[in-house]
């Protein structure tokens, strides 16, 4: 059975009232790597999700889970 | 003047690198149609200016491709610009431009059974086939990245 990957950080990231360009500035990459990771165009390194995952103050697992197609 | 962020700066040239990009290798498809409806003959000056020109084009597509441009920048702004999106975008570029190049050779291959072709017509219809596509599919991917979501 094919999984992939999908992600909260839209919801994540609003419900902390913070735009792609200011989660992009906490982490310290651009406003574009977090637009792909949200559209799930890019799927990011363990590095960047744990970036990721601070920023936001929740589990890598709450932002990144995977689904079944 | 409002000094930008280092990240901001750094969203403004990923805005503006991909039509910047469209644009230049479209310039340099487009020599194709002046090399070839009139192949230099190394007999005039203007041959070699042209030969030298279309080099020199090539040569900075490939490094803007490879190293991201804008050299003049602070290395923490191009350090944001190379992040990981930006470096995933690179390697699917190179992997087009590598099969563009494959697809290409074959073919000139096979041409030149029955059309004798110079070295130097191939090398330059193989080069601007694998950096024109490489560097189209990368400005396209990087168009893509920096749309809002």
């Amino acid at each position: 059975m094919a999984e992939r990957l999908v992600n909260r950080l839209n919801a994540l990231r609003a419900e902390r009232g913070l735009t792609q360009a200011g989660l992009a500035e906490r982490v310290g990459v651009t406003r574009k790597t977090i637009n792909t990771v949200e559209n799930t165009v890019f799927i990011p390194s363990t590095l960047l999700a744990l970036k990721l995952s601070r920023a936001l103050g929740v589990p890598v697992e709450e932002i990144f889970s995977l689904a079944a197609e | 003047m409002i000094k930008l962020s280092d990240q901001e700066t750094a969203e403004r040239l990923n805005r503006r690198r991909a039509p910047m990009l469209f644009v230049i290798v479209i310039f340099f498809l487009l020599q194709q149609e002046a090399y070839f409806s009139q192949p230099p003959t190394l007999t005039r000056p203007v041959d070699y200016v042209r030969l030298v020109g279309w080099i020199a084009l090539a040569t900075v597509l490939l490094a803007i491709l490879m190293r991201g441009g804008f050299w003049f920048k602070s290395a923490a702004v191009r350090a944001l610009m190379e992040d990981e999106v930006t470096r995933a975008h690179r390697a699917s570029a190179l992997a087009t431009g590598f099969v563009a190049t494959m697809i290409a050779a074959i073919c000139l291959y096979v041409f030149n059974l029955f059309e004798p072709i110079t070295g130097r017509a191939a090398i330059h219809i193989l080069l601007s086939i694998g950096l024109g596509f490489a560097v189209l599919h990368f400005a396209a991917l990087e168009r893509r990245a920096v749309k809002d979501g």
